[in-house]
């Protein structure tokens, strides 16, 4: 017996598949059930194991509040001072727990699954920063939040982790349960939008 | 003004004419109209008096192309084609209301009328009457096509005004690298400039204000919002904008801004002060800058013939500037000595007739000035004047209401005779008009000098230079407060409220001598307008007739909003589906698709399956009778989960916990609640020990995120050096509970990867492995008091999960909804956090006392429990109650002993209850005084109108030696 496995949006799972159901001029909504995730949670100061953490990962782990790191494929994203985001590839997620939680068998660190804990979409468009900000404040940095960097705050009234990925192109992960309010509630704000032809 | 783009509108019905740019204030003046509104009491007919958010006058039902809005000002509504306004007091009509009549009265219906007579039989009695007979407009059944987006934006400085001063702190600041918001209420930046005769930086004020705002409006650092209001300023520098998207056809959105500034220059002006005098409310009397702003902007008149009252200077200007546009300035009367007035030669030169020391007395007309007799200090005589308007100005009042938002007092300034703000917080800074100024040059150099103050703290530098105007100052104000002569019962301190000097005068009579007391007395200031133009004077008044200086009366205070916000703005994009977050279960297609009939359980939840009946009460029971006889399956995956690890996890949640979970070993499950520091249950749940130093709390569905803050919280503040970690993964596993007799078959046929026989896998214990070729958590633990297992399986397997255990033919499962779910509890005795405890309810009253008492080492809110309120005799204590005959009801009264009828003392309430098909009749539990002692008693329970007689019992009603569950 196999269960299937089944994307939120009803998108084909292990794929970065537009919504096609979310209608605007300005900005397009993928959903990225190809990302996997893990949650790192340190039981001691992040900087006693960082070093044991990132040989095992292969992978930095930002130290900084709001910064995330990508190499091949795969992103570390700093949270709290003692736990990150790390995305993989939806298969590689057991394996990589594994090989975390293997290393510190007193779980002094710890790998919890997190794949399915966060809905993660990516917006991009031109309308996609004033989409965010109706939201909520997104960054409190006047320049909002800057490529390269992370911030997990409300949006629309739900916990969201946002990434300004690349130039016009954001990651946001939303608690799986409240994503459908999220994802209606993105697609009202964009009608708003469109309404008042807004972009920017 | 574009006098090229006429405009179309109606006014109480009556079709009209003007022109974009138009307010629908300048164009109904255009338009000849007179009365558009009658007063609150009096119903007096009322004219225009102001020009924008401080007219007390001109409220009126606006609906444009797009919505409908029942009271705004006429001066803050930009006209619009095919628009329709309409006076919204006056009966039958604004022109003729039979309201008027109260006139009659006005000598005894003064100030505490309401107070001192609709006291008997009751103020209930009249309330429904009088309510009807007040109000400023009415909701209309219309479609509203008016888009709100809600935006929010951080900046270096928030600059509140885009007149002349505001723009000039702009000007400085650009180029500086700061980011820099303007706003302005009106649709173009510039103020005063748009109407005052005055030239900056060498070119016409309003030529000056177009280049500088084209300047802003192109630099990538500023952000300049036209037509937002600022209606709120709140703490650490959090504002909140009105923005106005508008086309001819009306308003057709709103952006509500959230901006948070470091520094704030609050440019917002200053509105002229009316002078008392007997008939002061008559329309045609007008605040002489208004005047000045509608022949000045809008190039109309609101008179033929124009006088001017003043007690300062600026009102001179009023006159050569109607003068100059052909009104018919009949006289400018001055209270002040001829030496005081600066412009008097001038305006003498262009043939105005002054008249120095001099007061109105006295006015004629009654739904329009007809005549103003004026009566001067020289002579014994009154001088009757007839004219058609009346310009006047007693001085001015700074808006610094938004100052006021952040809790900063303003005070009286004797030498301008103005309340300002003199303690502003360090990152404010108030300029121009908003700060007193009365010359322009004075108001552009503070505004030069705010910005570069904020560019020292900013160690950032200015390239602007001082900005030099050339104007006609407002010159010096000489206070003129209480007439000598005229009626007292005459004259109109708050024209929206009719309160009239008589009204403060009897309210310091009756010894209110605070400001805010004699508002709520008199109502001063209480309307709509928030007090604008009646405040100071009623302040004054209050200081005059009280003895006292007006520094001492103080000034009342200002909160938001700034002017009137609409609550279609205020709640945003927050209505109907999208009213708050919704949380979905991972299956919940799959719960729809076998017809759950979903409630908002905190998540949507189904309630129970349209597929197990045709009603409600059926499908319970048939969903009920799945679980005892055969299999039913419950989606729980709301149930929160949260994995503490570290290795100092078990000492850590065995703080938490009145079970000690520090002797949990790997595999195994166990139940407790956890409490507050005051000893009250907080939550309960299971906590599972995954494997050494590796833990799964499960709190309930609505506290997995308190739970986890709780610890965290403790964490941090209590135990930093505590090595543990604490991850909310809630939402990564949906979770299926399968119970029944059929359980642990059905658990099999999903070929799970571990031994699941009861020997082998038994009640409170966990397991990990593949089930349905997944990675799945599986633990053996009861709700429902049947075998019953919960499998845990990552989120995006939940709808495969159920779609498969409900395929399960030979089994027959049935899905179970909550209600089924907390029936089978009840039954089993087992209680549901909020609704069988409350905020007092300790784990002593739930029958925990054993679980406490063996507990040797602290844990949270073990100290309480030792105190006399933990301990008390009349603690109300969880029991069963078995209805002799009768249904029981959730939240059913239970009598207090000797009693059988209501009222009547009362010693507990029910808790839960239901009809159990397992017992076949109605059990409930309850929280009963005593009621761990009264085991066996009959108690009477009042559930709405009925008497239930019950028997106390031990709250677990079924298979209390748990031989099912172990099973």
């Amino acid at each position: 017996m196999m269960l299937n496995a089944c994307a939120e949006f009803g998108t084909v799972i292990g794929q970065a598949e537009q919504l096609s159901h979310f209608v605007s001029t300005t900005v397009k909504v993928w959903e990225r059930s190809d990302i996997g995730s893990l949650l790192v949670s340190c039981a001691v100061d992040a900087a006693k194991v960082a070093s044991r953490l990132e040989q095992v990962a292969r992978l930095p782990f930002p130290q900084q509040a709001g910064e995330f790191l990508e190499l091949d494929a795969r992103r570390t994203i700093w949270l709290t001072p003692r736990s990150w985001i790390m995305h993989c590839g939806l298969e590689d997620e057991l394996q990589l727990a594994g090989q975390i939680n293997c290393e510190f068998p007193d779980k002094v660190v710890h790998a919890s699954l997190f794949s399915d804990y966060l809905c993660w979409l990516e917006l991009a468009g031109a309308g996609t920063a004033a989409l965010l900000a109706e939201g909520g404040f997104i960054s409190l940095e006047k320049h909002g939040l800057p490529i390269g960097h992370a911030k997990r705050t409300l949006v629309a009234g739900v916990a969201a982790i946002t990434l300004h990925w690349r130039v016009g192109r954001w990651l946001v992960g939303v608690e799986r349960s409240r994503a459908v309010y999220f994802a209606a509630w993105l697609q009202a704000a964009a009608a708003r939008a469109s309404k008042l032809e807004l972009t920017g | 003004m574009d006098r090229s783009h006429p405009l179309d509108f109606s006014f109480n019905g009556v079709a009209m004419k003007g022109y974009a740019g138009d307010t629908l204030a300048s164009a109904l003046l255009a338009n000849s109209v007179n009365i558009v509104a009658r007063s609150f009491k009096y119903r007096r007919p009322r004219g225009f008096f102001g020009v924008g958010a401080e007219d007390p006058n001109s409220a009126v039902a606006v609906q444009d192309g797009y919505s409908y809005e029942p009271a705004l000002r006429a001066g803050q509504v930009w006209l619009a084609q095919g628009m329709k306004a309409r006076s919204v007091s006056g009966w039958p009509s604004v022109e003729f209301d039979l309201g008027a009549v109260t006139q009659l009265f006005s000598r005894v219906i003064g100030a505490g009328f309401y107070y001192k007579t609709f006291k008997w039989p009751g103020w209930e009695f009249f309330e429904p009457f009088i309510r009807k007979a007040t109000g400023f407009g009415a909701p209309l059944k219309v479609a509203n096509d008016r888009t709100v987006q809600q935006r929010h934006a951080v900046c270096d400085v928030l600059i509140i005004g885009a007149g002349p001063a505001g723009l000039a702190a702009a000007t400085a600041l650009r180029g500086s690298g700061l980011k820099v918001f303007v706003a302005d209420d009106q649709k173009e930046p510039g103020g005063s400039c748009r109407w005052e005769c005055a030239r900056l930086d060498g070119i016409p004020a309003a030529a000056w204000s177009r280049q500088i705002t084209a300047k802003i409006a192109a630099d990538a650092d500023c952000t300049l919002l036209a037509a937002t209001t600022v209606t709120g300023a709140y703490e650490n520098e959090m504002f909140i904008l009105v923005q106005t998207i508008m086309d001819e056809r009306g308003v057709r959105g709103e952006r509500v801004w959230k901006l948070m500034a470091r520094y704030v220059v609050l440019a917002s002006g200053m509105v002229d002060r009316p002078l008392l005098f007997e008939g002061n409310d008559r329309p045609g009397v007008m605040l002489s800058s208004a005047v000045r702003r509608f022949i000045g902007e809008f190039g109309v008149s609101p008179a033929r013939r124009l006088a001017v009252y003043t007690n300062n200077d600026s009102a001179y200007l009023t006159a050569l500037q109607a003068k100059a546009a052909g009104v018919d300035v009949v006289a400018i009367v001055d209270t002040r000595s001829a030496n005081s007035a600066i412009y008097l030669n001038e305006a003498r030169a262009v043939g105005i007739t002054c008249y120095c020391e001099s007061q109105i007395e006295s006015t004629r007309g009654y739904r329009r000035l007809e005549a103003i007799g004026l009566r001067q200090a020289a002579t014994p005589n009154i001088v009757w004047i007839f004219c058609d308007g009346v310009a006047v100005s007693g001085g001015w009042t700074p808006a610094t209401q938004l100052a006021a938002h952040r809790g900063i007092k303003p005070q009286y300034d004797a030498e301008r005779s103005m309340f300002v703000c003199k303690d502003l917080p360090e990152s404010w800074f108030a300029v121009g008009g908003a700060n007193g100024a009365l010359d322009l040059q004075v108001a552009m150099d503070q505004a030069h000098a705010a910005a570069h103050a904020i560019a020292e703290a900013t160690f950032t530098t200015l390239n602007g230079q001082r900005c030099i105007a050339s104007a006609r100052g407002f010159g010096a104000i000489q206070p003129f407060w209480l007439p000598a002569q005229g009626n007292p019962h005459r004259m109109w301190v708050d024209l929206q409220n009719d309160v009239k000097v008589s009204d403060i005068a009897l309210a310091v009579q009756e010894n209110y001598v605070s400001v805010e007391h004699l508002k709520r007395y008199t109502t001063l200031g209480m309307g709509t307008d928030q007090g604008r133009t009646s405040n100071v004077n009623g302040l004054a008044l209050l200081a005059a007739l009280s003895g006292c200086a007006i520094s001492e009366v103080g000034a009342t205070s200002f909160r938001p909003p700034y002017t009137a916000t609409s609550m279609r703005s205020i709640a945003g994009a927050r209505s109907g589906d999208l009213y708050r977050p919704r949380r979905y279960l991972p299956a919940h297609g799959v719960h729809l698709a076998h017809g759950a009939v979903v409630l908002d359980f905190g998540w949507e939840r189904p309630d129970w399956y349209r597929s197990n009946g045709a009603d409600r009460e059926t499908a319970v029971r048939a969903e009920m009778a799945s679980v005892r006889h055969g299999v039913g399956v419950f989606d729980s995956s709301s149930l929160g989960k949260i994995e503490v690890t570290g290795p100092d996890a078990a000492a850590f949640l065995a703080r938490f916990y009145v079970s000690n979970m520090a002797t949990l070993k790997p595999g195994r499950v166990r139940y407790s609640v956890m409490l507050r520091e005051d000893g009250v249950i907080f939550d309960d749940g299971v906590v599972t020990c995954l494997a050494e130093n590796h833990y799964l709390a499960s709190p309930t569905s609505g506290n997995a995120e308190a739970v986890t803050a709780w610890f965290e919280r403790w964490r941090q503040t209590e135990w930093p050096h505590s090595r543990v970690a604490i991850a909310n993964v809630t939402s990564n596993w949906a979770s299926i509970a399968i119970a029944g007799p059929k359980a642990r078959e059905l658990l099999i046929r999903l070929e799970p990867g571990f031994e699941a026989s009861g020997e082998a896998f038994a009640h409170m214990e966990f397991r990990e492995g593949p089930v349905g070729g997944v990675p799945a958590r599986v633990a053996r633990i009861s709700f429902t008091g049947e075998l019953q297992y919960e499998i845990s399986v990552p989120a995006r397997y939940a709808g495969s999960l159920l779609q498969s255990l409900l395929a399960e033919a030979a089994l027959a499962p049935l899905p179970i909804g909550m209600e089924a779910w907390l029936r089978l509890r009840l039954e089993k005795g087992y209680i549901h956090l909020g609704s069988d405890t409350n905020g007092r309810t300790t784990p002593l009253d739930v029958g925990m006392g054993s679980i406490v008492s063996k507990r040797k080492d602290d844990f949270i809110g073990k100290r309480s429990l030792q105190l006399s309120f933990a301990i008390e005799e009349r603690r109300e204590q969880l029991v069963g109650l078995i209805a002799k005959r009768g249904m029981l009801e959730t939240g059913g009264r239970i009598l207090a002993r000797g009693h059988v009828r209501s009222p009547c003392p009362t010693e507990g309430y029910v808790t839960s209850a239901c009809e159990s098909p397992a017992l076949e009749r109605s059990i409930g539990l309850a929280l009963l005084e005593h009621g761990h002692q009264r085991n066996g008693e009959t108690v009477h329970v009042l559930c709405g109108k009925n008497l239930i007689e019950c028997f106390v019992c031990d709250p677990t009603f079924y298979d209390p030696k748990n031989e099912r569950l172990h099973a």
